[in-house]
């Protein structure tokens, strides 16, 4: 809608305004993200929503809106892959066709049919760009879309998932390691061996303790897979404290360390640029008295607090990352067998999985 | 095809969009000068002769925009002649220099301050703009604690902020919003309301993109708060509070002659020494006043600015608003880093005679 100024000129450029043969009116672009909802009020000429996903399965468009006729179609990969025709009351039959628009491509009613819903398969996560284009040569009075994505594939375990479980042997929770070491062979194996055809030396070449003393929590939650046939990752992390690599002695969500920074962007341009499941880190904070910063961190990042947002944190990737907080230390294998284990299963199912271990 | 003429027909009306008089207000014929490119119509001024300003104080009854549409024939070099159309929303604003040419503004806020201090009881008005592209939510907040959510249709609205109610604003909600997305110009003027006693009002477009206003509300102990009321740049009216000392003035003028009161009579010769020689006649009084603002923030310069180039303004005063005229004639903008605390003194005319003249 234009707005007139009136104190001060205003100009009718006369071979600068459209003509009334033809509807067809600046188009405008639209950024939008999956999820969400885009009001239009009164509006007219064609406009452009464009969204991306990397995930693929069904697209969702909701459209709801009250009379005067709009046309949707959606397009993906180059193809149109839903066009809806004129939708709205028929009362505005007569100014569509007299503003250039064919018969055949209204498709009106009383009532208003400006309340549908667009789907489409996108079968392949590539091309991500999805173009939602509307059509309007009335003076449109309102309409609302909805962006659905398909939702993305939880983590799924099979023959060729390796899973690393990283142990802090910088020396501070050392008592911990024999137990995470027994839990690997016992009763984590009898659980997961399932996977692996239960062949358990396949489960033997691909679930792995792994040990780091250099406290870069997310470094190593982006280890790819390195096993030969391996296709991805979970690397769970038992760890109690980032002391001088990750913040100083007292957690400061203000500052960062050059070490974070590095390890951090690392993890986000595997995300961006891999699909679901190919890394998923599962961190597990292990109480320590001398070392409350290491939560607070972890927590920062989960939350995107301070500084740790706006790409230098995770709290947009909550769906690949999980935190889980204050996992006693140096729990006995032989008195509590199941406590490592099913802080494990646990935040496998949180992923998205579905597993009970006898 | 070069084109050779052109009639433009131009409609300004209010009411619902679309409801134009089979006559327009204006038919005007050009024909292209040899030594110009082009024909072009400055409507300006004449749609501006149509706009009517009307406020009382209520701000849910201004009425400041009308509709505009126009219809333009041209006829070009090999006789045919082609039609085309447009229409817009029409405001008594104006664009800076640095606008350029047909200014736009804003599309959200249309007021140029994002802080605003209101006296503490009343409720603060935030003119938006809700016409495509324009505003389609607003969020309320006090402190961190979002309060409510209003989703806007179209055109230009001012909100009202009810400071005491919170209960029943649901309902509120629901008719502002069925009032807005009317095609009223005159309706889509409207005031909802929001709930509690906001501090913070998020304005977002339909780009996303978001505009925070601040809102303090002060107590004033000692002075009386006076609540002007002006056309703004943008065209709407604007409330802004004038917190501290108030001086008045009268201004008086008369004409006068003189005239001969001396007795003559066969006995006697004297004059009266109650009766005048002097006399006054066309006896004209007007009253002015002198307001400071308090102290405020230095984009406070900007909001003085276009008080003192309004062409509108009020006072409000005992429940009415009198309309009064800024008669400051000059600004020196203030900054906090050479003024510290900024407060702004303008001085106004009450825009009629105090006696009564009105025949």
């Amino acid at each position: 809608m234009k707005k007139i100024n009136v104190r001060s000129p205003f100009f009718l450029d006369v071979d600068a305004e459209e003509s009334i043969a033809n509807p067809t009116q600046p188009t405008q672009t639209v950024q939008v993200d999956c999820g969400d909802t885009y009001n239009t009020g009164i509006d007219v000429g064609n406009t452009i929503y464009e969204f991306s996903t990397q995930e693929t399965g069904t697209v969702q468009i909701n459209v709801t809106g009250n009379n005067v006729p709009v046309k949707f179609a959606v397009e993906w990969d180059g193809v149109e892959q839903i066009n809806t025709g004129y939708i709205g009351l028929d009362s505005y039959d007569g100014e569509l066709l007299s503003s250039g628009v064919q018969q055949a491509e209204i498709n009106t009613s009383n009532p208003s049919t400006k309340n549908t819903t667009l789907t489409f398969n996108k079968t392949t996560s590539t091309p991500e760009l999805v173009k939602v284009i509307a059509t309007a040569p009335l003076i449109n009075d309102d309409y609302s879309l909805v962006f659905n994505c398909p939702s993305p594939p939880v983590v799924v375990i099979d023959q060729t998932t390796q899973i690393n479980i990283w142990f802090d042997n910088s020396g501070s929770m050392n008592s911990t390691l024999s137990p995470l070491q027994s839990m690997v062979a016992g009763n984590l194996k009898s659980c997961l061996v399932q996977f692996y055809n239960n062949d358990g030396a396949e489960y033997d070449k691909y679930v792995q303790i792994k040990q780091f003393a250099y406290e870069r929590t997310f470094l190593v939650a982006a280890e790819p897979p390195l096993v030969q046939g391996a296709t991805k990752c979970i690397n769970i992390i038992f760890q109690d404290e980032a002391n001088g690599v990750y913040h100083p002695n007292y957690f400061n969500d203000q500052i960062r360390t050059g070490s974070y920074d590095v390890d951090i962007v690392h993890l986000r341009n595997i995300f961006a640029n891999n699909p679901t499941g190919y890394i998923t880190p599962i961190i597990f904070q292990v109480q320590s008295t001398t070392e409350p910063g290491f939560k607070q961190l972890l927590q920062a990042v989960e939350d995107g607090e301070g500084r740790y947002s706006l790409g230098y944190g995770l709290e947009d990737y909550a769906d690949r990352v999980k935190f889980y907080y204050d996992v006693e230390s140096a729990v006995s294998y032989s008195s509590n067998p199941t406590y490592y284990r099913d802080k494990i299963i646990q935040g496998i199912n949180d992923l998205g999985f579905s597993l009970t271990c006898p | 095809m070069a084109t050779v003429s052109a009639e433009l027909k131009l409609w300004v009306y209010t009411g619902n969009f679309g409801s134009r008089a089979a006559t327009p207000n204006y038919t005007i014929t050009k024909r292209k000068i040899p030594t110009e490119s082009k024909i072009i119509f400055e409507v300006g001024e004449l749609i501006k002769d149509y706009i009517e300003i009307y406020f009382d104080g209520d701000y849910q009854a201004v009425r400041q925009t009308a509709w505009v549409e126009w219809e333009i024939t041209k006829t070009l070099s090999d006789a045919s002649t082609e039609t085309i159309t447009g229409s817009g929303i029409a405001l008594n604003g104006y664009g800076y220099f640095e606008d350029g040419i047909n200014p736009q503004l804003s599309n959200g806020l249309l007021q140029s301050n994002t802080i605003m201090y209101v006296k503490s009881g009343d409720n603060p008005y935030i003119p938006i703009f809700t016409g495509g592209n324009g505003v389609f939510e607003v969020k309320y907040y006090t402190g961190t604690t979002l309060i409510s959510t209003q989703t806007f249709g179209n055109s230009v609205t001012l909100l009202t902020i009810d400071t005491t109610s919170i209960t029943a604003d649901t309902t509120v909600y629901d008719a502002s919003m069925t009032e807005i997305r009317n095609q009223s110009n005159q309706n889509t003027i409207s005031n909802t309301v929001a709930s509690g006693s906001p501090d913070r009002v998020v304005i977002t477009d339909v780009n996303g993109g978001e505009t925070t206003v601040n809102i303090y509300y002060i107590e004033e102990c000692k002075q009386t708060p006076y609540r002007v009321s002006f056309l703004n740049k943008f065209g709407v009216v604007q409330p802004m509070y004038f917190f501290k000392r108030r001086d008045e003035y009268v201004d008086v003028t008369n004409e006068s002659y003189y005239i001969n009161t001396i007795n003559r009579t066969a006995t006697t010769l004297n004059y009266s020494l109650n009766s005048p020689s002097k006399n006054i006649f066309n006896v004209e009084a007007g009253k002015r006043i002198k307001l400071n603002t308090g102290f405020v923030d230095q984009q406070f310069n900007e909001v003085i600015q276009q008080l003192l180039m309004t062409d509108q303004a009020w006072i409000e005063e005992g429940g009415v608003a009198y309309p009064i005229i800024p008669i400051t004639k000059s600004l020196q903008y203030k900054t906090e880093l050479n003024d510290k605390l900024i407060n702004f003194t303008v001085e106004f005319e009450y825009a009629y005679s105090e006696i009564n003249l009105i025949r």
